[in-house]
């Protein structure tokens, strides 16, 4: 392995692949400090342009722009009080109050320095525990793998627990795009209509464009607002001092291990992350009174917290296939368009590929933290950039990017398409990640189940399937999933009636 | 009824699924049994949302203050026409781009997108759109078809 590591840290420090990773945190940044533009977003807008790149390249810019954007989310939540992503929902009422003291500036650093600590440890979490983790996959035979995609659809439980039916209806319509094309045991054509280029299946990149990038332009164009927020920067003060870098140590550690151990839950995401660190960042503080009220420790805890989910949400990604989070469920599919297969061989075969990327995740954490104490305030100003200029690029560049995957203008019409689609179901509260979830796993699915029944021959299905001990754990771990959101609500209806019987006495 | 558009998007997903399992029913028995499966589950998990809603309108039905509440909180969220009418507008404009975008060629209707779409939004026309537009397009193709050589649309006037 340190030879591999070795080859890797030499590959990264190319130039070509040093301006990669620039590049991609600091346009994860712009896309992260736009309010209404996600990391999802980000992700799935650039990944056409990885398709030119060498596959270690445009990983590489999709883990920058991953990175950059979860820290970006920041920038406009400390001075606004408009998160740029739902992460950041709890910087905001922190941050935004030490700016309404005049502490800014503080602010923005502290953000960054916590961000940088939980996007390194999560990293060396990954680089450690991911190649070890990538070995449980090879006693997988079909049947395992059926029940793996399965599970990873039970993600859609902790994804959508404000309205489990309408994820999973989601999931299922997912499932059922990754059923067009050719039939992968009998080779017969489903749903295409006798159209050429649906043989092969609904594109995932044009689908993940349409439905995350398009849709939010089409939410953005009804309001037509002159520009997305307004800044004023004069309030930034301040100059970074090399103490700050360790200003709570205690609090960047326990926030990493907590948004680490987040990140690798499938589904739990960034929010939940920074959400679980604040609260305990709390608990544990010496001054609990402070926070909301503009403390910079509040502000370490949920940063620290939801940059760790970063590494944290890679581990299953890279090791079994399963996003960790909305964001690596789109990255999952342009590590698929680049050719790389999650599991074992990422370790082995493609290890040339997989660890210059994860080594770059520390270069992407070190970027956005130097751009983040020096020129934080800067991105803030890119909120001000008028939206007729920004939805008019912005779906260009969708146009083009999936438009690039196969030189094939249907799968800008499947764009074009798919925007409606992820409109309407932004309306009605149906959320579009389940969908990407099926697209991507109702194929494996379909195949590990077509392999297991030929395997099972004229033993039954479930009772073969079953009888196989890592089965059965990915089933009550499914189960578990599922019934999440019921054992949560009951979980805080218990602690509530308890803190009532409490206060009464 | 307190949302006639969410029964009807419910009526939408189920006749879906039932098109789709009817199609699925005309493939080769091995290649039809899984996308069938998929269907079910989605006929049956449309069938569940459905009565779920109806449960929560029945319990809701007495209470006069709370649907006023809730319809008063769709009113707010909901688009009006003014919004459809921009994103029609957009979505317009962006399916003319998609159309012409092969017989035109790459720049030309992708700098003619940009100004036009600029300058509605805008409601006027600047010199500064029509910088900015040409400016992009060239980023663009020198990102795409120079750097990635990625393949752009090539039409009768490139």
């Amino acid at each position: 392995m340190n030879d591999v590591l070795l080859a890797a840290l030499g590959d990264i420090f190319r130039i070509q692949n040093l301006l990669t990773v620039v590049i991609g945190t600091v346009l994860g940044m712009i896309f992260g400090a736009l309010p209404g533009f996600s990391a999802v977003m980000g992700v799935a807008v650039l990944i056409p342009i990885t398709f030119g790149m060498h596959p270690t390249a445009g990983l590489i810019l999709l883990g920058g722009v991953y990175c950059g954007a979860i820290y970006g989310g920041s920038i406009t939540a400390v001075l606004l009080k408009t998160p740029g992503t739902d992460a950041n929902a709890l910087t905001a009422i922190d941050g935004f109050e030490m700016t309404k003291q005049g502490k800014a500036g503080e602010a923005l650093r502290e953000s960054a320095i916590a961000s940088w600590w939980g996007g390194i440890f999560s990293a060396f979490c990954l680089l450690f525990f991911a190649p070890p983790l990538s070995q449980i996959g090879l006693r997988f035979g079909p049947p395992e793998n059926f029940m793996l995609s399965i599970f990873g659809m039970s993600i859609i439980a902790m994804v959508c627990a404000e309205d489990l039916l309408k994820g999973l209806i989601s999931g299922v319509f997912g499932l059922l795009l990754g059923t067009v094309g050719v039939d992968p045991i009998v080779g017969s054509l489903r749903y295409t209509f006798n159209n050429v280029g649906l043989y092969n299946g609904i594109s995932l990149v044009p689908s993940l464009i349409g439905l995350f990038s398009i849709a939010q332009l089409m939410v953005m164009t009804a309001e037509r607002k002159k520009s997305i927020v307004l800044v004023d920067t004069s309030t930034i003060k301040g100059k970074f001092r090399w103490k700050e870098l360790i200003g709570y140590p205690m609090v960047y550690l326990r926030s990493s291990i907590i948004g680490t151990i987040v990140g690798i839950i499938p589904g739990a995401g960034t929010t939940i992350g920074a959400f679980i660190g604040y609260n305990e960042g709390k608990r544990f503080s010496k001054h609990p009174e402070l926070w909301g009220k503009g403390s910079r420790e509040a502000v370490a805890s949920s940063e620290a917290a939801n940059n760790a989910v970063t590494g944290g949400s890679l581990i299953p990604t890279l090791t079994l296939g399963i996003p960790g989070n909305a964001v690596t469920a789109v990255l999952l599919g342009g590590l698929m368009m680049l050719g790389l297969t999650p599991g074992y061989t990422l370790f082995t075969e493609r290890a040339s590929v997989t660890y210059p990327f994860i080594l770059s995740l520390f270069l992407a954490n070190t970027v956005f933290l130097i751009v983040g104490v020096t020129m934080a305030h800067r991105f803030a100003t890119i909120s001000k950039t008028p939206s007729y200029i920004l939805i008019p690029i912005i779906s260009c560049f969708c146009t083009m990017g999936a438009y690039a995957l196969n030189v094939n203008i249907i799968d800008v019409y499947m764009m074009f398409i798919f925007g409606f689609i992820g409109f309407i179901m932004n309306k009605f509260n149906f959320s579009a990640v389940p969908i990407i979830l099926g697209m991507i796993l109702g194929p494996i699915a379909d195949k590990a189940l077509s392999q297991t029944r030929v395997i099972a021959k004229k033993t039954n299905l479930i009772v073969f399937m079953f009888s196989r001990p890592i089965c059965l754990v990915l089933l009550i771990i499914t189960i578990l999933t599922l019934f999440y959101p019921l054992l949560r609500d009951t979980f805080i209806k218990l602690r509530a009636s308890r803190g009532a019987k409490g206060g009464h006495a | 009824m307190i949302s006639k558009k969410e029964y009807l998007v419910n009526l939408g997903i189920f006749a879906f699924f039932l098109v789709a399992m009817v199609l699925a029913g005309k493939f080769p028995k091995a290649a039809a049994a899984y996308p069938i499966l998929i269907c079910q589950v989605g006929i049956g998990l449309t069938v569940l949302l459905t009565a779920k809603m109806l449960i929560r309108d029945a319990k809701i039905r007495k209470n006069v203050k709370e649907i006023e509440e809730i319809q008063e909180r769709h009113k707010q969220s909901a688009l009006t026409k003014e919004h459809y009418k921009n994103i029609g507008v957009f979505m317009g404009m962006l399916l003319l781009y998609i159309l012409s975008i092969r017989s035109l060629g790459y720049f030309v209707s992708t700098i003619t997108y940009l100004i036009v779409s600029m300058s509605v939004f805008k409601k006027r026309f600047s010199w500064v759109i029509v910088v900015v537009a040409i400016g992009f397009t060239i980023l663009m193709y020198l990102t795409f078809d120079r750097f990635l050589h990625i393949v752009i649309p090539h039409g009768i006037l490139y």
